[in-house]
């Protein structure tokens, strides 16, 4: 990863000349083709502001806009941020260095298209910077009842319990930062020794006390690089956060409860078709996992738990319900057998595909006949069973035993 | 620009876990009976899975060894039967790799007789600098007031020297002769030294028997103002330098003298509290804590960057030297049965059978001293209950070589059992094929996986090493029972001490309204309310609770603004 110090000389000589600026707005892919016209309504508002955009090739000469500065500067990041599935949280290290170069009052990281960039939005990201002293602005996507499962599933309800803070997408990659954060950011940490950036922010923001907030976009979340391979996704995500719980244990072992975090805008719900989910093939996905991976689901599941599954594969498909409980417990064991590396992380990650599908099927049949809006109040309770829960993740974790009910 | 340490914190030892080892009894990878630098690399991984995060080193260079290497004959190498200085970078980069801190000792009270610079002292003419490198004299009554500290084998501090023609000044054994610290050049050689080390990334300076640096008449030779001079100039020099490291001061003292090498913070950063350790055995003895909370009473404050380091077994004898004449007797009855367990002023025993090889003891033990206040230090092997020798000489019966596993030697060297240079213990309790890290390894009822849980419990509450103490005083003082406090955490520690179970009913009537949480398993009890709040202890049991507010809140707060008020 380039530090500043190892930009390019004409890049350092553009950043003294540029000198400071209000606001710099990184985005970490970016065409020749990408519109940033939009730009012009940000500096309507008196702010300087900087767009730093990425790439190997020639600077692009973009059509000047007042109170608009562009930087050329080079990243490896968006190749490893669109091809590599360990890395679909990116890595934001070269733009917070260059904001603060520019001692930046507000810093925003576009992860998603740029195309999908207006003004709107980047104001969205940086105004609570700005104007109301937030650290971290996290984005609220567009919900829709059939999207984001992973994240209504597993990263919201479980951030929320172990962290203590209501997030709707914490591991949102669009977003913005103020100027204590980023200098946080850019550091390297001592117990992982790479910079703070390429950890997960959001866990990174509350346990360092640093105040967050949310904002609603017009948009959707955007889709994991290699959406085909569910297992790659599953291992990235929940390897990060349950990397991070031992990381972070003396401050998720703390929290109790859990609070909102603000919201700005208003969240928006799509109204979603009637999705033709195939929920036979994913039931069926689990009972082959059961049979198959029933050795390494052993070593990671308690016997009560392991039971329970054993019921579940005997359920007809109109019958076929995972109870939010039995969920929970599931993720919580994962997460024990990850910290006590009862073997190979990896596969470890993997092997819980065929059981997240089964949430998924046992989702779907409950939510297929409720309304768009309904689903919330089903994910709530969710989240409600991932907390009322935790005192079972941190008596096994303070505690590990074979011996368990 | 000062070279940093492998640490970011400057406090980082206050919260840190201690793991005494000597390199000689570790591991041996080159199969010559010894163990050696490149032995303890191979062995790091389970120091680490153990979840200590510093390492301190007996003496490891250049020495005759007629006192396991604190008899040093060359400060700047590594004894070759342990090594290259190579393997030793190898190792401490190892170990900074695996985010443990190192701490090596500076023996600077004394050398060997066979360092250069006595061979030199002796043949150089009096009142020269050479020959002042040393402390001599024509007679041996001078200092007179000075205790003999090795008891059963020196009759006087001065041995005569024949070359010399005088006599030369040994707080400990006759061949190891004190340094002069009268003379600068003395203090110039033991800084050069220091940042030799410390250039080398060494995180930690335990300093040696630092109470009898300096010498004056009509004094005991002991915590002399002139000591602290030293002390505070080494202090300086490493400072000038070095960031985030750390130094140890060995004092064998009560608490109100050790308290002055702490300075205002400008001496030692951390120093033993050896009064402390076999009042906790006196205590469990006894079955009553008032040992224990009377030390602690005579504890004095210490300066906010400082730290107490706490133990319950070392490389030495368990030391009886901070006890009155009746509590000594008491323990010599108690604990030293057989006479050969005593050597010098102390009990030459491990831990394990100490307690008995009782696994309750040594649970409650143990859990004494992750909770009291200092930085816990523990000692090789105790972690798996291994066991000691008494029938080796001096202190080597608890320096026996690590128990690995139940093949040939413990599985600490392929070396012919001869060649060892300590035997292995042998005996049906605490023999190797009955106690070693493999059987206990994979065993979750294991006392190593015990010590590995309660260490990584122990990491996850700052309180332990950075907060107060504050005793309660129930009826029962069958009970120890005290708050740990620090910023706004409190956690509340309750100990039996009997062998049989116990009742006792808590005053915690400032926490009314909190609930204590059991912090192993992380179960609720019933809240705190105005009257004494009872328990029930079964034997030798201990209890910790987290106490948090009885109402849902923010994270991160467990204990309600009442709480506070002691902290």
């Amino acid at each position: 990863m380039p530090e500043l110090e190892s930009f390019p000389q004409e890049v350092k000589d553009q950043l003294t000349s540029v000198g400071s600026a209000d606001v710099v707005i990184g985005f970490t892919s970016f065409k020749a083709t990408d519109d940033l016209s939009w730009a012009a309504g940000l500096a309507q508002d008196g702010l300087n502001v900087l767009i730093a955009y990425p790439g190997g090739g020639d600077v692009i000469e973009f059509q000047p806009i007042a109170g608009v500065q562009f930087l050329h500067y080079p990243a490896s990041t968006p190749e490893r941020y669109l091809n590599a599935p360990k890395n679909i949280f990116g890595s934001f290290q070269e733009v917070l260095q260059i904001a603060q170069r520019l001692a930046s009052k507000s810093c925003c990281v576009w992860n998603s298209a740029p195309q999908l960039a207006s003004a709107d939005i980047i104001e969205s990201l940086i105004k609570p910077v700005l104007d109301q002293n937030f650290d971290l602005v996290i984005p609220g996507y567009t919900t829709a009842k059939f999207g984001a499962l992973i994240n209504s599933g597993i990263i919201c309800p479980l951030t929320r319990a172990l962290y203590g803070r209501r997030i709707e997408f914490p591991m949102a990659v669009d977003l913005g930062f103020s100027p204590q954060l980023l200098n946080r950011l850019i550091q390297v940490d001592p117990n992982t020794r790479v910079p703070r950036s390429s950890q997960w922010i959001t866990t990174e923001a509350i346990c360092a006390g640093m105040q967050i907030c949310q904002t609603a976009l017009l948009m959707e979340p955007p889709r994991p690089p290699d959406s085909s391979d569910l297992s790659s996704i599953l291992a990235a995500v929940l390897g990060r956060i349950f990397s991070d719980l031992e990381r972070n244990a003396a401050f998720w072992q703390r929290s109790k409860g859990s609070r909102s975090a603000p919201a700005f805008g208003e969240p928006y719900t799509k109204e979603q078709d009637e999705v033709a989910v195939d929920v036979t093939h994913l039931i069926e996905t689990f009972q082959l996992g059961y049979r198959n991976l029933s050795e390494i689901w052993g070593l990671a599941l308690s016997p009560a738990t392991f039971l329970e599954l054993k019921k579940l594969t005997k359920s007809s498909t109109a019958a076929f319900r995972m109870g939010d409980d039995l969920w929970v417990r599931i993720v919580y064991e994962f997460a024990l057998a990850h910290r006590q590396r009862a073997m190979n992380r990896d596969h470890l990650l993997r092997s819980m595909t065929p059981l997240y599908l089964s949430w998924v099927a046992s989702y779907t049949l409950q939510m297929l006949d409720v309304s768009a809006d309904g689903f919330h109040h089903r994910l709530e309770q969710l989240a409600l069973a991932y907390e009322n829960q935790k005192p079972y993740l941190l008596s096994r974790w303070r505690w590990p035993d074979r011996f368990n009910p | 620009m000062k070279l940093p340490g492998s640490a970011q914190d400057p406090l980082w030892f206050k919260d840190a876990i201690i793991y005494e080892l000597h390199v000689r009894a570790f591991f041996d990878s080159n199969n010559d009976g010894i163990g050696d630098f490149q032995g303890l690399t191979q062995r790091l991984d389970y120091l680490q899975d153990l979840g200590v995060t510093c390492l301190w080193l007996l003496p490891f260079f250049p020495s005759p060894l007629r006192d396991d290497g604190y008899d040093i004959s060359d400060y700047l190498n590594v004894h070759p039967d342990y090594g290259t200085l190579d393997d030793f970078r190898a190792f401490l980069d190892a170990a900074h790799e695996r985010k443990m801190q190192v701490m090596i000792e500076l023996v600077i009270n004394h050398t060997s007789d066979q360092h250069p610079w006595f061979q030199r002292a002796r043949l150089a003419p009096e009142g020269s600098k050479e020959r002042e490198f040393y402390v001599w004299s024509n007679s041996n009554e001078k200092y007179s007031q000075a205790r003999i500290i090795f008891t059963d084998t020196e009759k006087s501090n001065w041995t005569w020297d024949p070359a010399a023609k005088a006599y030369y000044w040994h707080r400990f054994f006759s061949h190891q002769p004190d340094l002069n610290f009268d003379n600068p050049l003395v203090l110039e050689e033991v800084q050069k030294a220091m940042n030799y080390w410390l250039d080398q990334g060494v995180d930690a300076l335990r300093l040696d028997a630092i109470p009898y640096l300096i010498e004056r008449d009509g004094t005991n030779c002991e915590n002399l103002p002139d000591t602290h001079l030293i002390v505070k100039e080494i202090r300086r020099a490493m400072d000038e330098n070095h960031a985030n490291r750390m130094i140890l001061a060995e004092a064998n003292q009560w608490p109100n003298d050790v308290r002055a090498y702490f300075g205002d913070g400008d001496e030692c950063h951390m120093a033993f509290h050896f009064p402390l350790m076999p009042r906790i055995f006196m205590a469990l003895r006894l079955e009553d804590r008032l040992p224990v909370t009377d030390i602690i009473a005579q504890t004095p404050p210490i300066p906010e960057n400082c730290q107490w380091g706490i133990f319950l077994r070392n490389h030495d004898e368990l030391t009886l030297e901070m006890v009155t004449d009746d509590e000594r007797d008491y323990m010599y009855l108690a604990y030293s049965a057989d006479p050969r367990m005593r050597v010098n002023v102390g009990i030459r025993r491990r831990l394990a059978p100490l307690m008995e090889n009782n696994r309750r003891r040594i649970e409650l033990l143990n859990s004494l001293l992750f909770s009291f206040p200092g930085t816990p230090i523990l000692y090789y092997g105790d972690e798996i209950g291994m066991g000691d020798n008494i029938y080796l000489g001096d202190r080597n019966g608890v320096r026996t070589p690590m128990q690995w596993n139940a093949d040939r030697n413990a599985g600490f060297s392929r070396a012919i059992p001869a060649k060892l240079f300590n035997p292995v213990i042998m005996d049906p309790i605490y023999g190797y094929n009955a106690i070693n890290v493999e059987a206990q390894d994979g065993d979750p009822s294991s006392l190593l996986s015990w010590m590995r849980n309660m260490i990584a419990l122990r990491k996850i509450f700052q309180v332990f090493g950075r907060g107060t103490i504050k005793f309660l005083n129930p009826a029962n003082t069958k009970i120890l029972a005290y708050l740990r406090l620090w910023k706004g955490e409190a956690i509340l520690c309750v100990a039996n001490l009997s062998r049989f179970p116990q009742p006792v009913a808590l005053c915690l009537e400032n926490f009314a309204g909190a609930k204590p949480i059991e912090m192993m398993g992380y179960v609720e009890f019933p809240p705190i309310g105005s009257q004494p709040y009872p328990l029930s202890l079964g034997a030798y049991e201990f209890l910790w609770f987290e106490l948090h507010q009885s109402k849902e809140g923010e994270a991160g707060t467990p204990i309600s603004e009442k709480g506070a008020k002691y902290a």
